[in-house]
């Protein structure tokens, strides 16, 4: 089954997904304070008001999130250059490694970044984000390892006459 | 610790034979082959070895060298 499918046409169709992603995450970003200002509220104990209403909360909520979409467009710029490999068929290279490794070092950031958030706007949906990105952190790193392996392989393989 | 060097240019100026030709003869690429005469490989598959010694006319012995390395 796995013969059916086409390398070339998944990564294609990955390649437009990651620059969709990548154009939202600018949009999104330059558009920010307005919609921190729009859409965020914070439970003050008496009921929901905008976060605009408390401005400490939203400088940090504004910074926080301006550095988290920072660091998840250069996740997505790797992602994107390493399905770019994946279309030339070159895979297995130096490079690839590099970028994986950024990759998991870059999740992690943001893993510690959405920690902090547990300690100052706590909620299911942060805890849940800072797990996911601590995982994918750790299967970057074992990504990472893994090519390491494949490039050594690889090489040797093309050095064999 | 050793390595094996591969003396293919010697063999290639006895029998007069080109690169280009040898390649040919061997079926492998120019790319591989010059991968070879440099000492470059990693590895010989035996199948190359045999078209090797049978274009050159020639014994595997006359083609690999065991050389010590000077530590």
């Amino acid at each position: 089954m796995i013969e059916k499918i086409s390398l070339k046409t998944v990564s294609t169709v990955t390649y437009a997904l990651i620059i969709f992603l990548m154009l939202m995450t600018l949009v999104i970003l330059g558009g920010l304070p307005w919609i921190i200002k729009s859409i965020v509220t914070i439970d003050i104990g008496s009921g929901y008001q905008p976060i605009i209403a408390s401005p400490g909360l939203y400088r940090y909520f504004l910074s926080f999130l301006y550095i988290a979409g920072v660091l998840a467009f250069i996740v997505l710029n790797d992602l994107r250059r390493l399905f770019r490999s994946c279309l030339t068929d070159n895979v297995f290279v130096k490079e690839n490694v590099k970028l994986l490794l950024r990759m998991a070092i870059t999740t992690f950031l943001i893993t510690l970044l959405f920690l902090t958030k547990v300690f100052v706007v706590n909620s299911l949906m942060t805890m849940a984000v800072v797990f996911i990105f601590f995982m994918a952190s750790v299967f970057c790193l074992v990504l990472t390892l893994l090519f390491d392996r494949a490039v050594q392989y690889k090489l040797e393989n093309d050095l064999t006459i | 610790m050793g390595r094996i060097v591969i003396n293919l240019d010697v063999m290639m100026a006895r029998r007069k034979k080109s690169l280009k030709d040898l390649a040919v003869e061997v079926g492998i690429t120019n790319a591989n082959l010059s991968i070879l005469k440099n000492n470059k490989a990693k590895a010989l598959r035996l199948q190359t070895l045999e078209k090797l010694c049978e274009a050159l006319d020639c014994q595997p012995g006359d083609l690999l060298e065991y050389e010590e390395e000077e530590e």
